[in-house]
């Protein structure tokens, strides 16, 4: 987490996804993932199959 | 649980009986358990879309590129390549109310001797929201399609040029086994076999009740896919039949048992790959995967490109 002075004073947390500027939108969208341990987090329907046969 | 009607080609079946068989597995599959089918697309009508928007049945289609690149290898019994046929499916589907629910993506077999991006742009353009790509089947004593030797990097090198079109592309769609690379080295679990050391418990049901395992292993030897005991669905309890020796032994089969795998650093992510790419006559399935060297160049590439997202993101951050 970044933590910076809000406006009031008071200490506010960021996401390091937030606070970080990553370029690349796959990246930055598995990094959410992983942290959120959601695999459809952030793209609906993804997975949705549970096909987890290589055919 | 989930279950996946794929072949061969599903559809072959036919509207009637494939109706019959989902409407059957839907009475009896608990409500959360998925139901799927992966097929060429050829013979997707409005019929058999309306009937799997009814009972929620996950559509992949298979589509391996661009006109020139798909239509090398699926041809139809006339010879006629099916790349105009699939794609229309795809635009079919996808112009159908429940098109973007159902059509979980495209999964295309690699061309080694294709241009990555040119690929990746052609799935792209079909709407689709994801993509998975299978590298081609093969073993040491078979190898895999394009492959010179068990050390060279042929299809290592074509993913690499993927993963860099992807991870710059600004409107990625889902590409499976690049996202599962990534979720692993990033700590997370796989999705799909084929990378990490996960267990999913594949099991194949043929049309005549058999069950066999992993159709891939059918690459290896004849009947490489075949349990001696010759189980089957109309002979016994599914459940009672999964305790059997033979079931352990083959789940077992999905952890690599070479030492070159057990003392790899990657092993983790890589899984050492399918099983039925591990065979050999010398050794059984006692080798690392026939693409070791691709996977390695691979995951040394997500790995470098992770690294080196982070280094510039933190830069960007420190010069604000």
């Amino acid at each position: 987490m970044n933590t910076e002075e809000s406006g009031s004073g008071a200490i506010v947390e960021e996401p390091l996804e937030r606070s970080l500027e990553i370029d690349s939108v796959a990246i930055r969208r598995m990094i959410e993932e992983v942290r959120s341990n959601d695999p459809i987090a952030t793209a609906s329907h993804y997975n949705r199959t549970h096909n987890k046969h290589n055919r | 649980m989930s279950v996946v009607l794929h072949g061969g080609e599903p559809l072959l079946l036919g509207f009637q009986r494939v109706r019959k068989l989902i409407e059957g597995l839907k009475s009896r599959l608990r409500a959360d358990a998925g139901l799927h089918i992966q097929t060429n697309g050829v013979l997707l009508s409005d019929d058999f879309i309306n009937l799997f928007a009814r009972h929620d049945v996950g559509i992949s289609i298979s589509l391996d590129g661009p006109v020139e690149v798909h239509d090398r290898n699926r041809l139809d019994r006339h010879g006629r390549g099916s790349h105009e046929r699939v794609t229309a499916a795809i635009a079919r589907l996808l112009a159908h109310p429940a098109g973007n629910r159902l059509l979980t993506g495209l999964l295309a077999v690699i061309d080694p001797s294709s241009n990555p991006v040119e690929v990746y742009e052609a799935l792209k353009a079909t709407g689709a929201p994801s993509f998975d790509f299978l590298y081609r089947d093969g073993n040491y004593a078979h190898l895999p399609y394009g492959k010179a030797r068990p050390d060279s990097t042929e299809y290592g090198t074509w993913m690499l040029g993927l993963l860099d079109h992807y991870l710059a592309d600004p409107f990625p769609p889902r590409i499976r086994v690049i996202d599962d690379i990534l979720r692993l080295v990033l700590g997370g679990s796989g999705q799909k076999e084929g990378v990490g050391l996960n267990e999913y418990g594949i099991l194949v049901i043929d049309t005549d009740g058999n069950i066999t395992r992993n159709d891939t292993l059918k690459g290896a030897y004849p009947g490489g896919d075949r349990f001696i005991a010759e189980p089957s669905i109309l002979s016994g309890n599914l459940g009672e039949q999964l305790n059997g020796a033979e079931f352990a032994e083959y789940f077992d089969l999905q952890i690599p048992t070479s030492p070159i795998c057990q003392a790899c650093p990657e092993l983790g992510v890589c899984g050492g790959g399918m099983p039925a790419h591990r065979w050999s006559e010398e050794r059984g399935y006692a080798n690392p995967t026939v693409f070791c060297a691709d996977q390695l160049l691979l995951i040394s590439a997500v790995r470098s490109r992770l690294s080196a997202a982070l280094a510039s993101a933190a830069d960007s951050e420190r010069s604000r």
